[in-house]
C-alpha cells in the first residue's frame, strides 16, 4: 500500500488514537500542512485527516482546493471540536470527504478510511495480479 | 450674530473632500451617496455605485456591480442600531479583490427603525490573514470566508476554463450551458482523469446567476455506506429546506457506480419522492449505469433518474488539437501563482506532447506542465524540460504502435481454474467427491476438466490432482 498512507495532522493526537480503536491500520503523525504535502508527494493516493484546530481555517480551505487540483487521488477529511462545526459546509464543498466535530464520529471516520485503502490500487501490481487478489481465495486453503 | 448654514450641495462638497472612502445606505439597504474616495477605490462611476442594493450573501460576480453591493454590504446588525466594523471588498481594476476594515454607524431614528448607515472605510487595504476561530471568532468572519472562497471559486470553474476547439468538447460546452440553465439532473461521465468534477462544478458555479443562495455537498460514493449516506443525505436535506424556494441545493455523488447496494437502497429512498426540492449530479467511469440483470426495478429506476442529461467526457488522446491551448493555460495558471514565468512550450515540446497516449487525461496533463514548469530555465518549455517518461513514450510512439497490455482470456481463465480446484482438492485432503461439492460442480464434471487440463500441451497445472498419489 505503498501509494496511500493514512496520515493525521494533529497536535496531541487524540483522533488517531480514538480511530486507532475502530481500525487496524498503520498511521503517520505530523503537525503541520507542509508535512502532509511530503506525504502526499510520496504517496499521492493519501488519506489526511486534519484537526481544524492545528490550523487556522483560512489555509485549511486552500490546502482542501489545493489538493483537490494538484493531487486528485488523495483525500482529505477535517476533524475538529463542536465550535468548529459551523465550517462544515464549506469545507465539505471545498473538498473535504468527511468532516467530524464529535469524537464518538471516530467509528465513522474509521470505516471510511477502511473503504479508501480497500480501493486504493496497489503499485507495481499488473491487471492480472488485481484481478487474481480479488477472486475468493480465502474460501480455501492456501497453497 | 447670525449662525453659519450648510445647504446639501456643501455637505456633498465637504464629504467629497474627505480621504477617507465615505458611502451612505438607506433602511433598504440601497447606496445613497458615495464620496470620490471611494469611488476611486472601488473603480466605478456616482452613476454605478450610487442606487446599488446591498445584499448580505457570498454569491457575486468576479468584477461589477453584482460583486460591488456584496462587498460593500454592512452586517445586519448595523441596521438593528449597533455600531460594528467589519471588513468590506471589492475588486480593483485589475481584477484583484482588495479589502478594507470599515466602521458601520447606523443613523438611528429610534429604536426600532434605521433610516440608514454611515460607512467610514478605512485607507489602507486590509491583506491580514482571518483570525484563528479558536481565539475570538468575529461574526462576520465566516461570511467573508464563504465570499472569498465562492468568488475563487467561480474564477476556477468558469465556462472559460473548458478549453478547445474540438468538436468533442464543443459539444461538453454546449451541454454544460444547457445543465446550468436546467434543473434536470446530470451524470457525467469519463475516464479518470478526464475532469469530471471539474465540469460539475462547472455547471454548479454557472447556475448560481440564478438563484441567490447555493450549497453544495460532494460525496465519494465509494467511501460511504448506507449509515453513513442515511445521515449526511438527512443533513443535507434539512440544509436545502432552510435555503428555501430561492435557493438551491446540489449533491454532487463522485464516481455514484461505487456506491454499494445498501447505499443505493437508501439513496433510492430520499429521492423517490413527487418533486425533489433538490438536484442531483453524478460522475462516473462508465455511461451504462443500468444494468440487465433485473434484479430490482427500484435500483433500475435511481440508475434513470440520475442520467437525465448524460454528458460524456471525450479522452485527452482522441481531443489532440485541444493540448496545445489546454498546456497553455494551465501553464499561465502557474505563472500566475508564482514569481516564475513561463512564455509558452517549444515546438518540439507540443509535438511530444501530441504523441503521448495521456492515459490519465487532464490530470496528468497538468501534473506534467507543473513539473515541466519548475524545471524550465527559458523562456518556453523546451523538449528537454519535459518529464523523461512523456519523451520515451512520444519517441516510441512515433515509431512503433503503442502496446497496451493484453490478456489471452481462454488461458487466464483456464489458469484460474485449475488454482482452483487443485486448491480445493488440497483443502478436501485429495477427495474428489468433497472438493467438488465446495466448487459447486459434480464430482465427473470436476475429473473431466482436470483431464482436459491434463491433456493441454502447454501443460498448466502439474499434471495431477492433489492428494493422487
Amino acid at each position: 500500500m505503498s501509494n496511500a498512507r493514512f496520515v493525521f495532522c494533529e497536535q496531541r493526537s487524540r483522533w488517531a488514537a480514538w480511530t486507532g480503536r475502530h481500525a487496524d491500520l498503520r498511521s503517520y503523525e505530523v503537525q503541520s500542512l507542509d508535512e502532509c504535502w511530503d506525504h502526499l508527494r510520496v504517496a499521492p493516493a493519501s488519506l489526511i485527516v486534519v484537526e481544524l484546530t492545528s490550523c487556522p481555517i483560512k489555509p485549511m480551505i486552500e490546502f482542501l482546493v489545493q489538493v483537490r487540483e494538484r493531487n486528485p487521488d488523495g483525500r482529505v477529511m477535517v476533524v475538529g471540536s463542536r465550535a468548529d462545526c459551523r465550517f462544515e459546509w464549506l469545507l465539505r464543498e471545498a473538498g473535504a470527504v468527511a468532516a467530524f466535530f464529535d469524537p464518538r464520529s471516530a467509528e465513522c471516520l474509521a470505516r471510511q478510511a477502511e473503504r479508501h485503502f480497500a480501493s486504493v490500487p496497489r503499485d507495481g501490481e499488473s491487471v492480472e495480479q488485481q484481478i487474481i487478489d480479488r477472486l475468493p481465495w480465502g474460501d480455501f486453503a492456501g497453497s | 450674530m447670525a449662525r453659519p448654514t450648510t445647504s446639501a450641495t456643501d455637505l456633498v462638497k465637504m464629504l467629497n473632500a474627505a480621504t477617507l472612502p465615505i458611502y451612505v445606505l438607506d433602511e433598504a439597504r440601497c447606496i445613497r451617496f458615495a464620496n470620490h474616495c471611494l469611488l476611486d477605490w472601488v473603480g466605478s462611476t456616482a452613476e454605478e455605485v450610487v442606487g446599488l442594493v446591498c445584499n448580505y450573501h457570498s454569491d457575486a460576480e468576479p468584477a461589477g456591480a453584482p460583486s460591488l453591493g456584496t462587498g460593500l454590504c454592512p452586517p445586519p446588525a448595523a441596521f438593528t442600531g449597533q455600531r460594528s466594523r467589519a471588513v468590506v471588498a471589492c475588486h480593483c481594476r485589475d481584477g484583484q479583490l482588495v479589502r478594507r476594515w470599515a466602521d458601520f454607524t447606523p443613523l438611528i431614528a429610534d429604536e426600532i427603525d434605521c433610516p440608514g448607515v454611515i460607512v467610514l472605510v478605512d485607507r489602507d487595504d486590509f491583506w491580514g490573514e482571518f483570525e484563528h476561530p479558536q481565539r475570538e471568532p468575529r461574526p462576520t468572519e465566516l461570511h467573508e470566508l464563504v465570499r472569498d472562497f465562492q468568488q475563487a471559486e467561480r474564477g476556477r470553474f468558469s465556462l472559460g476554463q473548458l478549453v478547445g476547439t474540438s468538436p468533442a468538447i464543443r459539444r461538453v460546452r454546449s451541454q454544460v450551458r444547457l445543465a446550468a440553465q436546467a434543473t434536470a439532473n446530470v451524470l457525467i461521465v469519463g475516464s479518470p482523469g478526464s475532469g469530471r468534477e471539474h465540469v460539475a462544478r462547472t455547471i454548479y458555479h454557472a447556475e448560481q446567476y440564478r438563484f441567490e443562495r447555493q450549497i453544495l455537498l460532494p460525496i465519494e460514493c465509494g467511501l460511504v455506506d448506507g449509515d453513513i449516506l442515511q445521515s449526511t443525505v438527512r443533513a443535507f436535506q434539512q440544509r436545502a429546506a432552510d435555503l428555501g424556494e430561492h435557493g438551491q441545493a446540489t449533491l454532487l455523488l463522485l464516481d455514484v457506480e461505487r456506491l454499494s447496494r445498501e447505499a443505493e437502497r437508501v439513496l433510492w429512498d430520499h429521492v423517490n419522492v413527487p418533486s425533489l426540492t433538490w438536484r442531483l449530479m453524478s460522475t462516473a467511469r462508465n455511461p451504462r449505469l443500468s444494468t440487465d440483470d433485473g434484479e430490482d426495478q427500484a435500483f433500475d429506476d435511481l440508475r434513470c433518474l440520475l442520467s437525465t442529461l448524460v454528458i460524456e467526457l471525450p479522452r485527452l488522446v482522441e481531443r489532440s488539437e485541444d493540448i496545445p491551448p489546454l498546456a497553455q493555460l494551465f501553464l499561465e495558471k502557474l505563472n500566475a501563482e508564482g514569481a516564475k514565468q513561463v512564455g509558452g512550450f517549444s515546438p518540439e515540446a507540443l509535438d511530444q506532447l501530441r504523441l503521448y497516449s495521456w492515459p490519465n487525461n487532464t490530470d496528468e496533463l497538468i501534473g506534467m506542465i507543473r513539473q515541466s514548469h519548475d524545471r524550465a530555465e527559458g523562456p518556453l518549455v523546451g523538449k528537454s524540460d519535459l518529464p523523461r517518461r512523456i519523451t520515451v513514450a512520444a519517441d516510441a510512439a512515433a515509431v512503433a504502435r503503442h502496446q497496451t497490455e493484453t490478456i489471452e482470456l481462454d488461458a487466464f481463465m483456464a489458469e484460474i481454474e485449475v488454482e482452483l480446484m487443485r486448491r480445493a482438492l488440497q483443502q478436501a485432503k485429495g477427495n474428489k467427491a468433497a472438493a467438488a461439492r465446495s466448487l459447486g460442480i459434480s464430482r465427473q464434471r470436476l475429473l473431466r476438466r482436470w483431464q482436459q487440463f491434463e491433456s493441454d500441451p502447454n501443460g498448466r497445472g502439474d499434471g495431477r490432482p492433489v492428494g493422487e498419489s
